[in-house]
């Protein structure tokens, strides 16, 4: 079997020159996603019977606690493959994933407090969703400082992997909690196929903004990853061209 | 709707706009970090690169210099 495309594949040399042809459309189709979602969100969907105009906080509640999830996953698999075939790329696309899943969760965290208070009279409750979400930003506050305290980058990413493996029993507990627990949280809003809870005009905005958020994030996490591959491969030949290709204002 | 009921937004305008605001601080504050730390890294490698440069040259110099000397 010819294994020669995963060996491509897993090249930083080859990431950090398709991800330069792919990031404009990445960070462009994401904020055009992003302001129509805004715009259906805030003047083109109806108000909830509810709970009035404050259903207007989901359109931004929902996408960053799926990408908080989501981008976990993400995390957690590439160290998973770091770990196991020693990639490099691998790890250097799980840290990456940590600060924008960390960023992801605390908005999920503030949104929802900020729609708490209105709505249930309290800005925290020690209840499962809500806890099992903290726990998530623990977990990527621990990745990242974990990550930094050791001196050799190399083992960091081996210890700070075996935390974010072994943190993605959170994920199915965040996931469930609303069903296995009595909690105040409400249910789960669009996979309920066989009967939708949401108006149409709802649903939309609902959706551009998760997909707008989901590659908003990757954009970011794109960005980051060529940071990680410039500042590890600095003794390549080819990171030295671009970087001193770039003083005298080439761009390679 | 006037724009008075837009802001307001029956009565939960704080908690809306907080949060629109506090996302739009977070997606900004992603991407001016992202940038500044690119700027900062390849300033580094730049300083980093002219240093091994010089390293390498140095040597010679020095061969030279003594030899004027004697």
């Amino acid at each position: 079997m010819n294994w020669q495309w995963f060996h491509r594949l897993s090249s930083p040399k080859w990431f950090y020159q398709i991800s330069e042809r792919w990031l404009p459309w990445v960070m462009g189709v994401s904020l055009v996603l992003m302001a129509a979602g805004i715009y259906q969100g805030l003047f083109n969907s109806v108000p909830d019977y509810q709970q009035g105009e404050s259903v207007r906080i989901m359109y931004l509640h929902v996408p960053t606690a799926f990408a908080s999830m989501m981008f976990y996953m993400v995390m957690a698999i590439a160290a998973a493959i770091g770990y196991i075939w020693r990639i490099k790329l691998a790890h250097m696309a799980a840290i990456s994933a940590a600060p924008v899943g960390a960023a992801m969760t605390f908005l999920a965290l503030f949104t929802g407090a900020f729609w708490g208070k209105p709505m249930w009279g309290t800005w925290w409750v020690w209840d499962a969703r809500l806890t099992s979400e903290l726990i998530l930003l623990f977990l990527y506050l621990g990745f990242i400082s974990l990550h930094q305290a050791f001196e050799d980058r190399e083992v960091g990413d081996r210890a700070a992997g075996v935390l974010a493996m072994v943190g993605v029993v959170n994920i199915p507990i965040i996931h469930f909690s609303v069903e296995w627990w009595n909690t105040l949280h409400q249910g789960a809003t669009i996979s309920k196929f066989e009967k939708p809870s949401l108006d149409p005009s709802m649903l939309i905005a609902l959706l551009l903004m998760i997909f707008a958020v989901i590659l908003f994030c990757s954009a970011i996490m794109m960005y980051r990853m060529r940071n990680e591959v410039l500042s590890r491969e600095n003794n390549k030949s080819w990171v030295k061209e671009v970087v001193l290709g770039k003083q005298i204002g080439k761009m390679k | 709707m006037t724009m008075h009921e837009f802001f307001d937004m029956g009565g939960y305008g704080f908690y809306v706009w907080s949060c629109y605001a506090a996302t739009a601080v977070v997606f900004i504050a992603l991407f001016v970090m992202v940038k500044s730390q690119r700027s900062r890294l390849v300033k580094q490698l730049q300083r980093q690169y002219r240093q091994e440069k010089r390293a390498t040259k140095e040597p010679e110099l020095k061969a030279s210099h003594n030899a004027a000397q004697v």
